[in-house]
């Protein structure tokens, strides 16, 4: 369990090399620590509508849950160059994680997030829980597994009929990256894919075990940024990639996943952070706190750091959506 | 000090039947002296200040100089209308003579009283007084701050620069000179390189920025991060 005060920023393109340099100066660390990682975005696949009982406790919530882990971007990844849609020469592409031919360890990290304290604070105050996995994956056929992977099925149809644009893509990634090695990724994007048996031939074991803990996948994203340390203080400077459906046929490689940004102005997201042990340990939020609000200061001609909206970073699965 | 007698004649005339209080000028006497208060005050609350400060350096604050500033406005007015209020009842002032009514217990407050008898003075007072009156003459005999002047010349100089600003015309934030030399070819051609350089920098920003677009705000992106919707 990890309390975490957070304060967050962005900056335009153009701003970045100059951020860099002078990060870079404060905080005498030359070569920042590079961050690439990915995430799986879950949340769980069955509702629990507890019964109104007086008398105990009735607040019962549902979390969504992370998983991240890391990636290798295969070429030099540059952030200071941007990147721009539609340009050939600039695009990314990423290796398929869950192709089954690796044999490598991969060790995931498995997080979940209270909503912020309410209330006035200087910034976000937010209790975190993280469960860390190492894993070897493997690929485990589809006979040996029947039952979970059935009650996966049923469970993608019913994202598919009620979501929008966004988890369309969503869906056709929990299957889609399950059969990466047969089929296209275009023929992956047919509303009916679950159905096809052949996609949900095979499945990663990962992402099997996600099944069977009750989770679904919702959504997976790319982070690529770079990490300053000043103090307790953690900066991270990044952008998001999510994956990119508009594959034209010349870059369709079945090995690849081409990515684009989350977001196509190039913008930088910026995250200042610190990392208490002890959600109780009051003296050293009130301590962390104003370190924060001092960099805050330092760093206000540069990048206006503010305090997220903490309903924004609200993790908890509602009833609405759920059912 | 001159608000004195003024006080110990309203204080001891009412008791007395004898006496006929109706010559005494109460009104301009009671403006006098409210207006002489005011003044007190405002001194005293100045000086206070200034002490604080001398006294506890490190604690208090010495005043702005606005504040000064303020305050010394406040005292101008306030001695100039007392001013007035003296010369509007210059007459009276002279022909009043003070003195204790028979009630009055003379020989028990025989110090008080010769206090708010004194009409003389006191010897630091006539310092100030002669101090001013030496200023006073000094400048006008220079001829240097007679303020009237001063005012004067500050309204003829307003007066010059204006008709000097009206013989010419402004357009732009070009001198003639860079005007000249715009409209020949090696200015036209600079001209053009600059509007192209800055317009291919635009280009570069734009396609960076996927057409302009406003970047996300980082709530947004956070809630991406936590629900994977946007």
């Amino acid at each position: 369990m990890v309390h975490q005060l957070l304060l967050v920023s962005s900056i335009p393109h153009s701003k970045y090399v100059q951020t860099i340099s002078t990060l870079q100066a404060m905080t005498r660390l030359l070569s920042p620590q590079p961050i690439s990682t990915y995430t799986l975005v879950t949340k769980p696949s069955y509702v629990f509508k507890p019964k109104f009982e007086p008398g105990k406790v009735n607040q019962i919530e549902q979390y969504y849950m992370k998983c991240t882990t890391t990636w290798e971007s295969g070429v030099d990844l540059d952030l200071a160059i941007p990147l721009i849609a539609d340009d050939e020469t600039s695009s990314v592409f990423v290796e398929r994680l869950f192709s089954g031919n690796e044999e490598v360890e991969r060790t995931w990290t498995l997080q979940i997030s209270d909503i912020p304290i309410a209330g006035k604070q200087v910034c976000s105050n937010q209790t975190i829980y993280e469960s860390t996995l190492i894993h070897a994956h493997a690929r485990i056929e589809d006979s040996e597994i029947k039952k979970p992977s059935d009650i996966a099925d049923g469970d993608a149809m019913e994202i598919d009929d009620k979501v929008e644009e966004p988890n369309k893509e969503v869906k056709t990634d929990s299957n889609g990256a399950s059969e990466e090695s047969s089929t296209s990724i275009v023929k992956s994007h047919s509303s009916d894919v679950s159905n096809d048996p052949d996609l949900t031939g095979r499945k990663d074991s990962f992402l099997l075990l996600l099944e069977s803990l009750g989770y679904g996948v919702v959504n997976q994203y790319w982070l690529k940024g770079v990490r300053f340390f000043q103090g307790d203080i953690v900066i991270e400077i990044f952008k998001i990639f999510i994956r990119d459906d508009n594959v034209s046929s010349t870059d369709a490689n079945n090995n690849k996943i081409k990515l684009k940004l989350l977001d196509e102005s190039n913008t930088f997201q910026i995250k200042a952070y610190i990392n208490i042990p002890k959600s109780t340990d009051i003296e050293q939020i009130s301590q962390g706190s104003k370190d924060l609000l001092k960099l805050q200061d330092l760093l206000k001609n540069l990048f206006k750091l503010e305090i997220p909206d903490r309903m924004f970073m609200d993790s908890r699965v509602t009833l609405k959506k759920a059912t | 000090m001159s608000q004195s007698p003024i006080a110990s004649r309203k204080k001891n005339s009412p008791p007395s039947q004898t006496t006929d209080t109706s010559q005494i000028p109460v009104d301009s006497l009671e403006t006098i002296r409210n207006k002489l208060n005011q003044v007190h005050l405002s001194l005293r609350k100045l000086s206070d200040q200034i002490n604080l400060h001398n006294r506890h350096p490190n604690k208090v604050k010495l005043p702005s100089y606005a504040h000064f500033q303020n305050q010394f406005q406040v005292l101008i007015t306030q001695l100039h209308s007392i001013a007035t209020n003296i010369s509007n009842n210059d007459e009276l002032l002279q022909n009043t003579n003070v003195y204790p009514t028979p009630l009055f217990p003379t020989t028990q407050q025989e110090a008080l009283l010769t206090t708010l008898l004194r009409k003389k003075a006191l010897p630091e007072v006539d310092e100030w007084t002669e101090s001013a009156i030496k200023t006073r003459d000094l400048m006008s005999s220079n001829g240097t701050n007679n303020l009237q002047k001063e005012d004067e010349f500050a309204e003829w100089s307003f007066a010059k620069v204006k008709e000097l600003r009206d013989s010419f015309q402004f357009y732009g934030f070009h001198t003639v000179e860079e005007l000249t030399y715009l409209e020949t070819d090696e200015g036209k051609r600079e001209a053009h390189l600059k509007k192209d350089a800055e317009s291919k920098k635009d280009d570069i920003e734009l396609s960076i920025t996927a057409g302009g677009k406003k970047g996300l705000n980082p709530n947004q992106v956070l809630k991406f991060m936590y629900q994977g919707e946007l």
